[in-house]
Protein backbone atom coordinates (compact mmCIF):
# COMPACT_ATOMS: atom_id res chain seq x y z
CA UNK A 1 0.00 0.00 0.00
CA UNK A 2 2.71 2.37 0.75
CA UNK A 3 4.68 1.52 -1.66
CA UNK A 4 2.02 2.19 -3.85
CA UNK A 5 1.14 5.73 -2.89
CA UNK A 6 5.25 6.15 -3.23
CA UNK A 7 4.81 5.16 -7.22
CA UNK A 8 1.84 7.85 -7.41
CA UNK A 9 2.35 10.54 -5.53
CA UNK A 10 4.99 11.38 -8.16
CA UNK A 11 2.81 10.28 -11.02
CA UNK A 12 -0.11 12.31 -9.50
CA UNK A 13 2.04 15.71 -8.90
CA UNK A 14 3.27 15.12 -12.77
CA UNK A 15 0.08 15.37 -13.83
CA UNK A 16 -0.70 18.55 -11.84
CA UNK A 17 2.05 20.20 -12.70
CA UNK A 18 1.32 19.28 -16.49
CA UNK A 19 -1.89 20.71 -16.06
CA UNK A 20 -1.40 23.91 -14.64
CA UNK A 21 -2.41 26.68 -17.24
CA UNK A 22 -0.68 27.19 -20.34
CA UNK A 23 1.48 24.52 -18.95
CA UNK A 24 4.13 27.21 -18.37
CA UNK A 25 6.99 27.68 -15.85
CA UNK A 26 5.64 29.33 -12.54
CA UNK A 27 6.96 32.35 -11.47
CA UNK A 28 8.58 32.35 -8.09
CA UNK A 29 6.89 33.68 -5.48
CA UNK A 30 7.59 37.27 -4.96
CA UNK A 31 10.22 37.72 -1.28
CA UNK A 32 9.70 40.99 0.44
CA UNK A 33 12.18 42.54 2.58
CA UNK A 34 12.46 45.48 4.62
CA UNK A 35 15.29 48.03 4.12
CA UNK A 36 18.11 47.89 6.98
CA UNK A 37 17.15 50.91 8.26
CA UNK A 38 13.55 50.49 8.14
CA UNK A 39 12.10 53.12 6.12
CA UNK A 40 10.88 51.32 2.99
CA UNK A 41 9.66 47.59 1.90
CA UNK A 42 11.10 46.32 -1.37
CA UNK A 43 9.23 43.16 -3.03
CA UNK A 44 10.97 41.42 -6.11
CA UNK A 45 10.47 38.62 -8.64
CA UNK A 46 12.54 37.40 -11.32
CA UNK A 47 11.22 36.92 -14.86
CA UNK A 48 12.68 32.96 -14.48
CA UNK A 49 13.18 30.27 -12.06
CA UNK A 50 15.51 29.37 -11.12
CA UNK A 51 17.77 32.28 -11.32
CA UNK A 52 20.05 31.30 -14.54
CA UNK A 53 24.18 31.21 -14.01
CA UNK A 54 25.53 33.25 -16.13
CA UNK A 55 22.35 34.40 -18.28
CA UNK A 56 21.20 37.93 -18.41
CA UNK A 57 17.40 37.79 -16.93
CA UNK A 58 15.02 40.50 -15.74
CA UNK A 59 13.09 40.88 -12.43
CA UNK A 60 9.66 43.50 -11.13
CA UNK A 61 10.84 45.41 -8.13
CA UNK A 62 7.71 47.11 -5.73
CA UNK A 63 8.69 49.87 -3.38
CA UNK A 64 6.14 50.94 -0.42
CA UNK A 65 7.25 52.73 2.56
CA UNK A 66 7.95 50.91 5.81
CA UNK A 67 5.16 52.48 7.82
CA UNK A 68 1.57 52.46 6.35
CA UNK A 69 2.64 50.26 2.81
CA UNK A 70 1.72 53.24 0.31
CA UNK A 71 3.38 52.32 -2.63
CA UNK A 72 6.79 54.55 -3.54
CA UNK A 73 6.38 56.17 -7.13
CA UNK A 74 9.18 57.72 -9.00
CA UNK A 75 11.91 56.77 -6.73
CA UNK A 76 15.26 57.18 -7.63
CA UNK A 77 17.01 53.58 -7.02
CA UNK A 78 19.69 51.83 -8.04
CA UNK A 79 19.87 48.09 -8.23
CA UNK A 80 23.03 46.20 -8.14
CA UNK A 81 24.27 42.43 -7.33
CA UNK A 82 27.25 41.72 -5.60
CA UNK A 83 29.26 38.56 -4.91
CA UNK A 84 30.37 39.58 -1.13
CA UNK A 85 32.63 35.82 -1.04
CA UNK A 86 34.60 36.71 -4.22
CA UNK A 87 34.05 40.85 -3.36
CA UNK A 88 32.95 41.56 -7.09
CA UNK A 89 29.68 42.88 -8.30
CA UNK A 90 27.91 42.15 -11.52
CA UNK A 91 30.09 43.37 -15.07
CA UNK A 92 26.82 45.10 -16.10
CA UNK A 93 24.11 48.00 -15.51
CA UNK A 94 20.98 47.45 -14.69
CA UNK A 95 18.34 49.23 -16.40
CA UNK A 96 15.31 50.42 -14.35
CA UNK A 97 12.62 51.42 -15.51
CA UNK A 98 9.56 53.12 -13.77
CA UNK A 99 6.21 51.29 -13.95
CA UNK A 100 4.15 53.45 -11.70
CA UNK A 101 2.22 52.53 -8.73
CA UNK A 102 5.39 51.70 -7.06
CA UNK A 103 6.31 49.31 -9.68
CA UNK A 104 9.73 49.10 -11.63
CA UNK A 105 10.83 47.05 -13.73
CA UNK A 106 14.65 46.21 -13.71
CA UNK A 107 16.75 44.63 -16.70
CA UNK A 108 19.91 43.26 -17.20
CA UNK A 109 20.54 40.91 -14.69
CA UNK A 110 23.57 38.84 -14.70
CA UNK A 111 25.21 36.71 -12.31
CA UNK A 112 28.00 35.31 -14.24
CA UNK A 113 29.30 32.74 -11.35
CA UNK A 114 28.09 30.34 -9.07
CA UNK A 115 27.99 31.15 -5.13
CA UNK A 116 26.01 33.35 -3.04
CA UNK A 117 25.10 36.81 -4.74
CA UNK A 118 23.50 39.93 -3.05
CA UNK A 119 20.83 41.88 -4.77
CA UNK A 120 21.45 45.41 -3.36
CA UNK A 121 17.99 48.31 -4.10
CA UNK A 122 19.48 51.58 -2.94
CA UNK A 123 16.31 54.21 -2.56
CA UNK A 124 17.55 57.76 -2.19
CA UNK A 125 15.02 60.24 -0.78
CA UNK A 126 16.48 63.45 -0.73
CA UNK A 127 19.43 63.34 1.51
CA UNK A 128 18.70 59.91 2.55
CA UNK A 129 20.31 56.41 0.86
CA UNK A 130 18.77 53.62 2.27
CA UNK A 131 19.24 50.04 1.25
CA UNK A 132 17.31 46.72 0.95
CA UNK A 133 18.74 43.39 0.16
CA UNK A 134 17.75 39.96 -1.06
CA UNK A 135 19.97 37.01 -0.96
CA UNK A 136 20.26 34.88 -3.99
CA UNK A 137 21.91 31.16 -4.35
CA UNK A 138 23.35 30.78 -8.25
CA UNK A 139 24.12 27.20 -8.23
CA UNK B 1 -16.08 1.98 -15.75
CA UNK B 2 -13.96 -0.72 -16.16
CA UNK B 3 -12.44 0.70 -19.10
CA UNK B 4 -11.10 3.42 -17.09
CA UNK B 5 -10.24 1.01 -14.55
CA UNK B 6 -8.01 0.03 -17.09
CA UNK B 7 -6.57 2.82 -17.87
CA UNK B 8 -5.60 3.51 -14.09
CA UNK B 9 -4.08 0.31 -13.77
CA UNK B 10 -1.73 0.67 -17.15
CA UNK B 11 -0.91 3.91 -16.18
CA UNK B 12 0.21 2.39 -12.68
CA UNK B 13 2.37 0.27 -14.54
CA UNK B 14 3.85 2.36 -16.46
CA UNK B 15 4.82 4.42 -14.56
CA UNK B 16 6.44 2.10 -12.07
CA UNK B 17 8.33 0.77 -14.82
CA UNK B 18 9.44 4.13 -15.61
CA UNK B 19 10.52 4.56 -12.47
CA UNK B 20 12.24 1.29 -11.91
CA UNK B 21 13.99 1.97 -15.33
CA UNK B 22 14.72 5.64 -13.91
CA UNK B 23 17.09 5.05 -10.58
CA UNK B 24 19.56 6.79 -11.81
CA UNK B 25 20.91 9.77 -10.17
CA UNK B 26 20.15 12.72 -11.50
CA UNK B 27 23.42 14.65 -13.48
CA UNK B 28 25.75 17.45 -11.07
CA UNK B 29 24.41 20.24 -12.37
CA UNK B 30 27.96 21.62 -12.95
CA UNK B 31 28.76 18.98 -14.78
CA UNK B 32 25.29 18.95 -17.33
CA UNK B 33 26.32 22.61 -18.03
CA UNK B 34 29.75 21.71 -19.56
CA UNK B 35 28.06 19.47 -22.58
CA UNK B 36 27.23 19.41 -25.50
CA UNK B 37 28.59 22.62 -26.89
CA UNK B 38 25.38 24.13 -27.98
CA UNK B 39 24.88 24.61 -32.03
CA UNK B 40 26.73 27.76 -33.69
CA UNK B 41 24.74 30.96 -32.14
CA UNK B 42 23.60 32.97 -34.58
CA UNK B 43 25.12 36.67 -35.31
CA UNK B 44 22.26 39.31 -36.14
CA UNK B 45 25.22 41.59 -36.12
CA UNK B 46 26.31 40.70 -39.25
CA UNK B 47 24.00 40.26 -42.18
CA UNK B 48 26.32 37.64 -43.71
CA UNK B 49 27.34 35.69 -41.17
CA UNK B 50 25.78 32.15 -42.55
CA UNK B 51 25.92 33.14 -46.37
CA UNK B 52 28.25 30.81 -48.35
CA UNK B 53 29.47 33.22 -50.45
CA UNK B 54 30.62 35.47 -47.15
CA UNK B 55 32.33 31.98 -45.79
CA UNK B 56 34.40 31.82 -49.25
CA UNK B 57 35.69 34.85 -49.42
CA UNK B 58 36.58 35.03 -45.64
CA UNK B 59 38.07 31.67 -45.99
CA UNK B 60 40.55 32.84 -48.53
CA UNK B 61 41.21 36.25 -46.86
CA UNK B 62 41.99 34.35 -43.71
CA UNK B 63 45.10 32.62 -45.83
CA UNK B 64 45.71 35.63 -48.11
CA UNK B 65 49.29 37.78 -47.24
CA UNK B 66 47.52 40.58 -49.41
CA UNK B 67 45.73 41.93 -46.23
CA UNK B 68 48.99 43.04 -45.01
CA UNK B 69 50.71 46.41 -45.62
CA UNK B 70 54.23 44.29 -47.47
CA UNK B 71 52.08 41.06 -48.37
CA UNK B 72 54.03 38.79 -46.15
CA UNK B 73 51.75 38.61 -42.98
CA UNK B 74 48.12 36.89 -43.20
CA UNK B 75 45.78 35.73 -40.54
CA UNK B 76 47.04 31.95 -41.16
CA UNK B 77 50.62 33.37 -40.44
CA UNK B 78 49.78 33.92 -36.31
CA UNK B 79 46.61 31.41 -36.45
CA UNK B 80 48.05 28.50 -38.04
CA UNK B 81 45.83 25.90 -38.51
CA UNK B 82 48.77 23.17 -37.49
CA UNK B 83 48.52 24.77 -34.10
CA UNK B 84 45.00 24.94 -33.39
CA UNK B 85 44.85 28.23 -35.02
CA UNK B 86 47.67 29.77 -32.42
CA UNK B 87 51.38 30.36 -33.17
CA UNK B 88 53.33 28.54 -30.66
CA UNK B 89 54.79 31.48 -29.34
CA UNK B 90 54.63 33.41 -26.07
CA UNK B 91 53.78 36.45 -27.47
CA UNK B 92 52.67 37.11 -30.72
CA UNK B 93 55.86 38.28 -33.38
CA UNK B 94 55.33 39.19 -37.61
CA UNK B 95 56.01 42.98 -38.04
CA UNK B 96 56.72 43.76 -34.45
CA UNK B 97 56.14 41.75 -31.40
CA UNK B 98 53.08 42.18 -29.44
CA UNK B 99 52.25 41.85 -25.57
CA UNK B 100 50.20 39.28 -25.71
CA UNK B 101 49.59 35.30 -26.65
CA UNK B 102 48.07 34.41 -30.04
CA UNK B 103 44.52 32.74 -28.63
CA UNK B 104 42.69 29.62 -30.47
CA UNK B 105 39.95 30.53 -33.13
CA UNK B 106 38.47 27.51 -32.47
CA UNK B 107 35.06 27.67 -30.73
CA UNK B 108 35.17 31.26 -30.51
CA UNK B 109 32.08 31.89 -32.27
CA UNK B 110 31.12 30.68 -28.79
CA UNK B 111 32.63 33.87 -27.21
CA UNK B 112 30.08 37.09 -25.34
CA UNK B 113 33.64 39.02 -26.16
CA UNK B 114 36.52 38.52 -28.54
CA UNK B 115 40.60 39.46 -27.60
CA UNK B 116 42.39 38.66 -23.95
CA UNK B 117 40.66 42.07 -22.95
CA UNK B 118 37.53 41.66 -24.31
CA UNK B 119 37.70 44.71 -26.58
CA UNK B 120 35.62 43.61 -29.69
CA UNK B 121 32.63 42.45 -28.75
CA UNK B 122 32.23 40.16 -32.48
CA UNK B 123 33.98 38.53 -34.61
CA UNK B 124 33.94 40.82 -37.22
CA UNK B 125 34.54 43.84 -35.18
CA UNK B 126 37.64 41.40 -34.23
CA UNK B 127 38.36 40.90 -37.28
CA UNK B 128 39.37 44.41 -38.20
CA UNK B 129 42.19 44.97 -35.91
CA UNK B 130 45.33 42.76 -36.66
CA UNK B 131 44.91 44.46 -40.35
CA UNK B 132 46.21 47.57 -38.76
CA UNK B 133 48.18 46.71 -35.86
CA UNK B 134 51.36 47.85 -36.43
CA UNK B 135 52.62 45.06 -35.07
CA UNK B 136 50.43 42.71 -36.76
CA UNK B 137 49.61 43.28 -40.45
CA UNK B 138 50.50 47.05 -40.58
CA UNK B 139 47.62 48.01 -42.94
CA UNK B 140 45.64 50.70 -43.12
CA UNK B 141 41.95 50.39 -44.26
CA UNK B 142 42.61 52.90 -46.95
CA UNK B 143 45.52 51.03 -48.83
CA UNK B 144 43.57 47.74 -48.19
CA UNK B 145 40.68 49.43 -50.30
CA UNK B 146 42.78 50.50 -53.24
CA UNK B 147 44.33 46.87 -52.94
CA UNK B 148 40.90 44.82 -53.16
CA UNK B 149 40.06 47.07 -56.01
CA UNK B 150 43.57 46.61 -57.67
CA UNK B 151 43.60 43.07 -57.46
CA UNK B 152 40.60 41.63 -59.67
CA UNK B 153 40.02 38.77 -57.64
CA UNK B 154 39.51 39.74 -54.82
CA UNK B 155 37.20 42.90 -56.04
CA UNK B 156 35.43 40.71 -58.14
CA UNK B 157 34.57 38.44 -54.72
CA UNK B 158 33.82 41.04 -53.26
CA UNK B 159 31.63 43.28 -54.91
CA UNK B 160 29.74 40.14 -55.87
CA UNK B 161 28.41 40.25 -52.19
CA UNK B 162 28.63 43.47 -50.71
CA UNK B 163 28.09 45.98 -53.96
CA UNK B 164 30.43 48.16 -55.82
CA UNK B 165 33.99 49.81 -53.76
CA UNK B 166 34.10 53.27 -52.52
CA UNK B 167 34.52 55.70 -55.16
CA UNK B 168 38.52 54.96 -55.38
CA UNK B 169 39.75 56.33 -58.09
CA UNK B 170 38.41 60.24 -56.81
CA UNK B 171 42.39 60.51 -55.18
CA UNK B 172 41.25 64.06 -54.16
CA UNK B 173 38.58 62.39 -51.20
CA UNK B 174 40.47 59.06 -51.15
CA UNK B 175 44.12 59.14 -49.97
CA UNK B 176 46.42 56.33 -50.67
CA UNK B 177 46.74 55.37 -46.65
CA UNK B 178 44.46 57.00 -43.96
CA UNK B 179 42.88 55.32 -40.78
CA UNK B 180 41.25 56.44 -37.39
CA UNK B 181 44.36 56.35 -34.43
CA UNK B 182 42.43 57.87 -31.26
CA UNK B 183 45.49 57.63 -29.19
CA UNK B 184 48.11 59.52 -32.42
CA UNK B 185 45.85 62.39 -33.94
CA UNK B 186 49.26 63.77 -35.15
CA UNK B 187 50.13 60.50 -37.22
CA UNK B 188 49.84 61.09 -40.92
CA UNK B 189 47.61 58.41 -41.92
CA UNK B 190 45.76 59.61 -38.69
CA UNK B 191 45.45 63.13 -39.83
CA UNK B 192 44.87 61.70 -43.63
CA UNK B 193 41.60 60.16 -42.21
CA UNK B 194 40.55 63.28 -40.46
CA UNK B 195 40.67 65.13 -43.74
CA UNK B 196 38.09 63.02 -45.31
CA UNK B 197 34.89 64.32 -45.68
CA UNK B 198 32.39 61.93 -43.37
CA UNK B 199 30.53 60.04 -45.94
CA UNK B 200 33.47 59.19 -47.54
CA UNK B 201 35.01 57.80 -44.28
CA UNK B 202 31.18 56.05 -43.24
CA UNK B 203 31.75 54.52 -46.76
CA UNK B 204 35.16 53.26 -46.24
CA UNK B 205 34.11 51.88 -42.89
CA UNK B 206 31.65 50.04 -44.43
CA UNK B 207 33.73 48.28 -47.04
CA UNK B 208 36.64 47.34 -43.97
CA UNK B 209 33.27 46.00 -41.64
CA UNK B 210 32.47 43.85 -44.40
CA UNK B 211 35.70 42.27 -44.74
CA UNK B 212 35.32 41.88 -41.36
CA UNK B 213 31.90 39.96 -41.84
CA UNK B 214 33.16 37.57 -44.46
CA UNK B 215 36.51 36.80 -42.10
CA UNK B 216 33.88 35.83 -39.32
CA UNK B 217 31.82 33.84 -41.57
CA UNK B 218 34.49 31.91 -42.04
CA UNK B 219 36.11 31.62 -38.82
CA UNK B 220 32.11 30.46 -37.77
CA UNK B 221 33.22 27.22 -39.12
CA UNK B 222 36.12 26.75 -37.02
CA UNK B 223 34.42 24.54 -34.36
CA UNK B 224 35.20 21.34 -32.90
CA UNK B 225 33.09 19.13 -30.48
CA UNK B 226 32.13 15.98 -29.52
CA UNK B 227 35.07 15.92 -27.57
CA UNK B 228 35.34 12.42 -25.01
CA UNK B 229 33.88 14.49 -22.29
CA UNK B 230 30.48 14.97 -24.21
CA UNK B 231 30.56 11.73 -24.88
CA UNK B 232 30.40 10.37 -21.46
CA UNK B 233 27.82 13.19 -20.51
CA UNK B 234 25.56 11.89 -23.08
CA UNK B 235 25.89 8.21 -22.05
CA UNK B 236 25.41 8.86 -18.70
CA UNK B 237 22.57 11.48 -19.31
CA UNK B 238 21.37 7.95 -21.30
CA UNK B 239 21.58 5.97 -18.13
CA UNK B 240 25.05 4.64 -18.21
CA UNK B 241 26.80 5.18 -15.12
CA UNK B 242 29.99 4.40 -16.44
CA UNK B 243 29.24 7.08 -18.94
CA UNK B 244 30.07 4.69 -21.86
CA UNK B 245 33.91 4.11 -20.61
CA UNK B 246 34.86 7.48 -22.38
CA UNK B 247 36.68 9.03 -19.50
CA UNK B 248 39.39 7.07 -18.16
CA UNK B 249 39.69 6.44 -14.23
CA UNK B 250 42.49 8.91 -13.74
CA UNK B 251 40.16 11.89 -16.24
CA UNK B 252 37.03 11.01 -14.16
CA UNK B 253 38.83 11.58 -10.89
CA UNK B 254 40.06 14.76 -12.88
CA UNK B 255 36.60 15.82 -13.49
CA UNK B 256 35.59 15.23 -9.57
CA UNK B 257 38.50 17.39 -8.62
CA UNK B 258 37.55 20.05 -11.53
CA UNK B 259 33.72 20.03 -10.26
CA UNK B 260 34.68 19.64 -6.49
CA UNK B 261 37.92 20.65 -4.71
CA UNK B 262 39.46 22.52 -7.41
CA UNK B 263 36.95 25.19 -7.56
CA UNK B 264 37.38 25.30 -11.39
CA UNK B 265 33.96 25.59 -12.87
CA UNK B 266 33.26 28.55 -10.40
CA UNK B 267 34.88 29.97 -13.83
CA UNK B 268 35.53 27.14 -16.38
CA UNK B 269 31.63 26.95 -15.67
CA UNK B 270 29.14 26.57 -19.38
CA UNK B 271 29.89 24.65 -22.72
CA UNK B 272 32.92 26.07 -23.60
CA UNK B 273 34.10 25.68 -20.09
CA UNK B 274 34.53 29.26 -19.55
CA UNK B 275 32.07 31.87 -18.26
CA UNK B 276 33.16 34.08 -21.13
CA UNK B 277 34.28 36.69 -18.89
CA UNK B 278 37.13 37.83 -16.81
CA UNK B 279 39.23 37.26 -13.80
CA UNK B 280 42.60 38.20 -12.28
CA UNK B 281 44.47 35.25 -11.78
CA UNK B 282 47.59 36.87 -10.87
CA UNK B 283 49.44 34.93 -13.13
CA UNK B 284 53.43 36.07 -12.73
CA UNK B 285 54.79 38.17 -15.42
CA UNK B 286 57.67 36.78 -17.68
CA UNK B 287 59.91 38.94 -15.73
CA UNK B 288 58.90 38.88 -11.87
CA UNK B 289 57.83 42.66 -12.41
CA UNK B 290 54.67 44.04 -11.21
CA UNK B 291 51.86 43.53 -13.89
CA UNK B 292 51.02 46.83 -16.15
CA UNK B 293 48.88 45.56 -18.71
CA UNK B 294 45.20 46.82 -17.84
CA UNK B 295 43.20 44.13 -19.32
CA UNK B 296 39.77 44.34 -18.47
CA UNK B 297 39.95 47.72 -17.67
CA UNK B 298 40.62 49.48 -20.80
CA UNK B 299 38.95 46.49 -23.01
CA UNK B 300 35.91 47.49 -20.90
CA UNK B 301 36.07 51.00 -22.29
CA UNK B 302 37.61 50.41 -25.90
CA UNK B 303 34.68 47.77 -26.41
CA UNK B 304 32.26 50.69 -25.70
CA UNK B 305 33.90 52.73 -27.82
CA UNK B 306 34.60 50.78 -30.87
CA UNK B 307 32.36 52.29 -33.49
CA UNK B 308 32.24 48.22 -35.09
CA UNK B 309 30.52 47.55 -31.76
CA UNK B 310 26.44 45.52 -32.22
CA UNK B 311 25.17 49.06 -31.11
CA UNK B 312 27.28 50.84 -33.91
CA UNK B 313 26.14 51.99 -37.03
CA UNK B 314 27.79 49.14 -39.15
CA UNK B 315 26.08 46.64 -36.74
CA UNK B 316 23.20 44.77 -39.11
CA UNK B 317 21.45 44.72 -35.75
CA UNK B 318 21.96 47.54 -33.46
CA UNK B 319 19.01 47.93 -31.35
CA UNK B 320 19.05 43.95 -30.18
CA UNK B 321 20.82 42.41 -27.27
CA UNK B 322 24.37 42.56 -28.77
CA UNK B 323 23.66 46.05 -28.64
CA UNK B 324 22.27 46.41 -24.82
CA UNK B 325 25.32 43.85 -23.35
CA UNK B 326 28.19 46.63 -24.68
CA UNK B 327 25.55 49.65 -23.48
CA UNK B 328 25.02 48.01 -20.27
CA UNK B 329 28.69 47.12 -19.56
CA UNK B 330 30.54 48.50 -16.87
CA UNK B 331 33.90 49.98 -17.00
CA UNK B 332 34.88 50.50 -13.45
CA UNK B 333 38.60 49.86 -12.30
CA UNK B 334 37.44 46.11 -10.76
CA UNK B 335 38.34 45.29 -14.72
CA UNK B 336 42.36 46.12 -13.80
CA UNK B 337 44.36 42.78 -15.00
CA UNK B 338 41.53 41.48 -15.99
CA UNK B 339 42.20 38.49 -18.99
CA UNK B 340 39.03 36.83 -20.39
CA UNK B 341 38.52 32.90 -18.85
CA UNK B 342 39.92 30.70 -21.82
CA UNK B 343 37.60 27.99 -23.21
CA UNK B 344 39.62 24.48 -22.09
CA UNK B 345 38.28 22.82 -25.43
CA UNK B 346 40.91 21.94 -27.85
CA UNK B 347 43.62 22.85 -25.21
CA UNK B 348 46.28 20.37 -26.70
CA UNK B 349 47.84 21.87 -29.35
CA UNK B 350 48.19 25.68 -28.36
CA UNK B 351 50.51 25.90 -26.14
CA UNK B 352 52.30 27.88 -24.33
CA UNK B 353 49.04 29.21 -21.98
CA UNK B 354 47.81 31.92 -20.27
CA UNK B 355 47.58 36.06 -21.83
CA UNK B 356 51.57 36.49 -22.10
CA UNK B 357 52.36 32.53 -22.62
CA UNK B 358 53.80 32.46 -19.21
CA UNK B 359 53.19 28.97 -19.08
CA UNK B 360 55.12 26.34 -21.28
CA UNK B 361 52.86 23.43 -20.91
CA UNK B 362 49.57 22.32 -19.03
CA UNK B 363 51.87 21.08 -16.01
CA UNK B 364 53.08 24.66 -15.23
CA UNK B 365 49.02 26.01 -15.38
CA UNK B 366 48.32 23.25 -12.87
CA UNK B 367 51.93 23.57 -10.69
CA UNK B 368 50.68 27.32 -10.60
CA UNK B 369 47.06 26.75 -9.34
CA UNK B 370 48.18 24.10 -6.94
CA UNK B 371 50.82 26.75 -5.17
CA UNK B 372 50.39 29.91 -6.72
CA UNK B 373 53.70 30.39 -7.21
CA UNK B 374 55.33 34.00 -8.25
CA UNK B 375 51.38 35.23 -8.33
CA UNK B 376 51.74 38.94 -9.23
CA UNK B 377 49.57 40.35 -6.31
CA UNK B 378 46.51 41.80 -5.55
CA UNK B 379 44.91 45.05 -4.83
CA UNK B 380 42.09 45.52 -2.36
CA UNK B 381 39.50 46.32 -4.57
CA UNK B 382 40.10 43.14 -7.21
CA UNK B 383 38.31 39.72 -7.01
CA UNK B 384 39.49 37.37 -4.79
CA UNK B 385 38.53 33.29 -5.59
CA UNK B 386 41.78 31.41 -5.99
CA UNK B 387 43.65 29.53 -3.12
CA UNK B 388 46.93 27.08 -3.71
CA UNK B 389 45.36 24.12 -4.40
CA UNK B 390 48.34 21.77 -3.04
CA UNK B 391 47.75 18.77 -5.78
CA UNK B 392 49.55 15.51 -5.20
CA UNK B 393 51.07 14.53 -8.10
CA UNK B 394 48.24 11.77 -8.67
CA UNK B 395 45.95 14.65 -8.53
CA UNK B 396 48.29 16.80 -10.93
CA UNK B 397 47.88 14.02 -13.27
CA UNK B 398 44.00 13.21 -13.07
CA UNK B 399 43.61 16.77 -14.02
CA UNK B 400 45.84 16.73 -16.88
CA UNK B 401 44.11 13.38 -17.99
CA UNK B 402 40.52 15.21 -17.81
CA UNK B 403 41.96 18.36 -19.40
CA UNK B 404 43.09 16.05 -22.33
CA UNK B 405 39.67 14.31 -22.47
CA UNK B 406 38.39 17.92 -24.14
CA UNK B 407 39.88 17.75 -27.59
CA UNK B 408 36.97 17.50 -30.20
CA UNK B 409 36.41 15.91 -33.45
CA UNK B 410 39.26 16.91 -35.83
CA UNK B 411 38.38 19.97 -38.00
CA UNK B 412 36.92 19.35 -42.02
CA UNK B 413 40.74 19.72 -43.52
CA UNK B 414 39.26 21.63 -46.32
CA UNK B 415 38.84 24.72 -43.33
CA UNK B 416 42.55 24.14 -42.79
CA UNK B 417 44.31 26.10 -45.70
CA UNK B 418 42.82 28.62 -48.51
CA UNK B 419 40.25 27.09 -50.57
CA UNK B 420 40.85 27.03 -54.80
CA UNK B 421 39.53 30.91 -55.48
CA UNK B 422 37.95 33.85 -52.83
CA UNK B 423 34.82 33.46 -54.83
CA UNK B 424 32.07 30.76 -54.96
CA UNK B 425 30.64 32.68 -58.36
CA UNK B 426 33.64 31.98 -60.70
CA UNK B 427 35.24 28.91 -61.04
CA UNK B 428 38.66 27.79 -61.08
C1 LIG C 1 50.79 38.93 -35.42
C2 LIG C 1 50.00 37.77 -35.19
C3 LIG C 1 48.52 37.86 -35.50
C4 LIG C 1 47.92 38.07 -36.70
C5 LIG C 1 48.57 38.34 -38.05
C6 LIG C 1 46.50 37.96 -36.46
N1 LIG C 1 46.27 37.69 -35.15
FE1 LIG C 1 44.50 37.30 -34.30
N2 LIG C 1 45.31 37.46 -32.50
C7 LIG C 1 46.66 37.62 -32.23
C8 LIG C 1 46.85 37.96 -30.84
C9 LIG C 1 48.16 38.22 -30.15
C10 LIG C 1 45.57 38.01 -30.27
C11 LIG C 1 45.23 38.40 -28.83
C12 LIG C 1 45.46 39.89 -28.72
C13 LIG C 1 44.84 40.50 -27.49
O1 LIG C 1 44.06 39.83 -26.82
O2 LIG C 1 45.10 41.67 -27.22
C14 LIG C 1 44.63 37.67 -31.33
C15 LIG C 1 43.27 37.53 -31.15
C16 LIG C 1 42.41 37.06 -32.14
C17 LIG C 1 41.04 36.64 -31.94
C18 LIG C 1 40.31 36.59 -30.60
C19 LIG C 1 40.31 35.22 -29.97
C20 LIG C 1 39.70 35.21 -28.60
O3 LIG C 1 39.58 34.14 -28.01
O4 LIG C 1 39.33 36.28 -28.08
C21 LIG C 1 40.53 36.29 -33.16
C22 LIG C 1 39.15 35.77 -33.44
C23 LIG C 1 41.57 36.55 -34.14
N3 LIG C 1 42.69 36.98 -33.47
C24 LIG C 1 41.42 36.46 -35.51
C25 LIG C 1 42.35 36.99 -36.40
C26 LIG C 1 42.07 37.30 -37.80
C27 LIG C 1 40.75 37.09 -38.48
C28 LIG C 1 43.22 37.78 -38.33
C29 LIG C 1 43.46 38.30 -39.72
C30 LIG C 1 42.66 39.42 -40.14
C31 LIG C 1 44.21 37.76 -37.27
N4 LIG C 1 43.64 37.31 -36.11
C32 LIG C 1 45.54 38.12 -37.44
C33 LIG C 1 47.67 37.49 -33.15
C34 LIG C 1 47.48 37.67 -34.51
C1 LIG D 1 39.01 32.81 -10.80
C2 LIG D 1 38.56 32.17 -11.99
C3 LIG D 1 39.29 30.90 -12.40
C4 LIG D 1 39.41 29.72 -11.71
C5 LIG D 1 38.83 29.39 -10.36
C6 LIG D 1 40.17 28.84 -12.54
N1 LIG D 1 40.52 29.46 -13.71
FE1 LIG D 1 41.65 28.70 -15.18
N2 LIG D 1 41.74 30.51 -16.06
C7 LIG D 1 41.05 31.64 -15.64
C8 LIG D 1 41.55 32.79 -16.36
C9 LIG D 1 41.06 34.21 -16.19
C10 LIG D 1 42.57 32.33 -17.20
C11 LIG D 1 43.49 33.22 -18.06
C12 LIG D 1 44.45 33.88 -17.10
C13 LIG D 1 45.47 34.77 -17.74
O1 LIG D 1 45.94 34.44 -18.83
O2 LIG D 1 45.82 35.79 -17.13
C14 LIG D 1 42.65 30.89 -17.00
C15 LIG D 1 43.52 30.04 -17.70
C16 LIG D 1 43.50 28.66 -17.58
C17 LIG D 1 44.23 27.76 -18.44
C18 LIG D 1 45.10 28.17 -19.62
C19 LIG D 1 44.32 28.21 -20.89
C20 LIG D 1 44.95 29.02 -22.00
O3 LIG D 1 44.47 28.92 -23.13
O4 LIG D 1 45.90 29.78 -21.75
C21 LIG D 1 43.97 26.49 -18.01
C22 LIG D 1 44.48 25.20 -18.61
C23 LIG D 1 43.10 26.60 -16.86
N3 LIG D 1 42.83 27.94 -16.63
C24 LIG D 1 42.62 25.54 -16.12
C25 LIG D 1 42.01 25.71 -14.87
C26 LIG D 1 41.81 24.64 -13.92
C27 LIG D 1 42.17 23.19 -14.16
C28 LIG D 1 41.24 25.20 -12.82
C29 LIG D 1 40.93 24.54 -11.49
C30 LIG D 1 42.09 23.94 -10.86
C31 LIG D 1 41.09 26.61 -13.08
N4 LIG D 1 41.56 26.88 -14.33
C32 LIG D 1 40.52 27.53 -12.21
C33 LIG D 1 40.11 31.68 -14.65
C34 LIG D 1 39.99 30.73 -13.66
CU1 LIG E 1 32.47 35.66 -7.99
Amino acid sequence: MSGCTRILAPVVATLLVACSPEGADPLPEPQTVTSQAGGFQARWQPSVDPLPLNDSFDATLWLSTGANGLPIEGARISVDCRMPAHRHGMLQEVEVSDEGQGRYRVLGLLCHMPGHWVLQVDLTRGAVTERAQFDLVIE
Amino acid sequence: MKLSQGIAGLVVVAASVLLLVDRTEPMNPALARLSPLPPTPLDPTNRWADDARAVRLGHWLFFDPRLSLDASVSCATCHDPALAFTDGKPLAETLGVGIRKTPTILNTVHSRWLFWDGRADSLWAQATEPIENPLEMGMDRLALAHRVLAETDLREAYEVLFGPLPELHRSERFPAHARPIPNDPGHSHAVAWAGMNEQDRESVNRFYANLGKALAAYERQLVRADAPLDRYVAAMAAGDTEGGGHLSASAKRGLELFLGRGNCTTCHSGPTLSDLEFHNNQVPTADGRPPTDPGRFEGARLVKANPFNGAGAYSDDNQGPAAARVRRLKTDSMGWGEFKTPSLRNLAGRAPYFHAGQMADLESVLHFYSTLEGASGQSHHQENVLRPLHLSAEETADLLGFLLSLEGRPLDPFWNSAPPQPSLDRRP
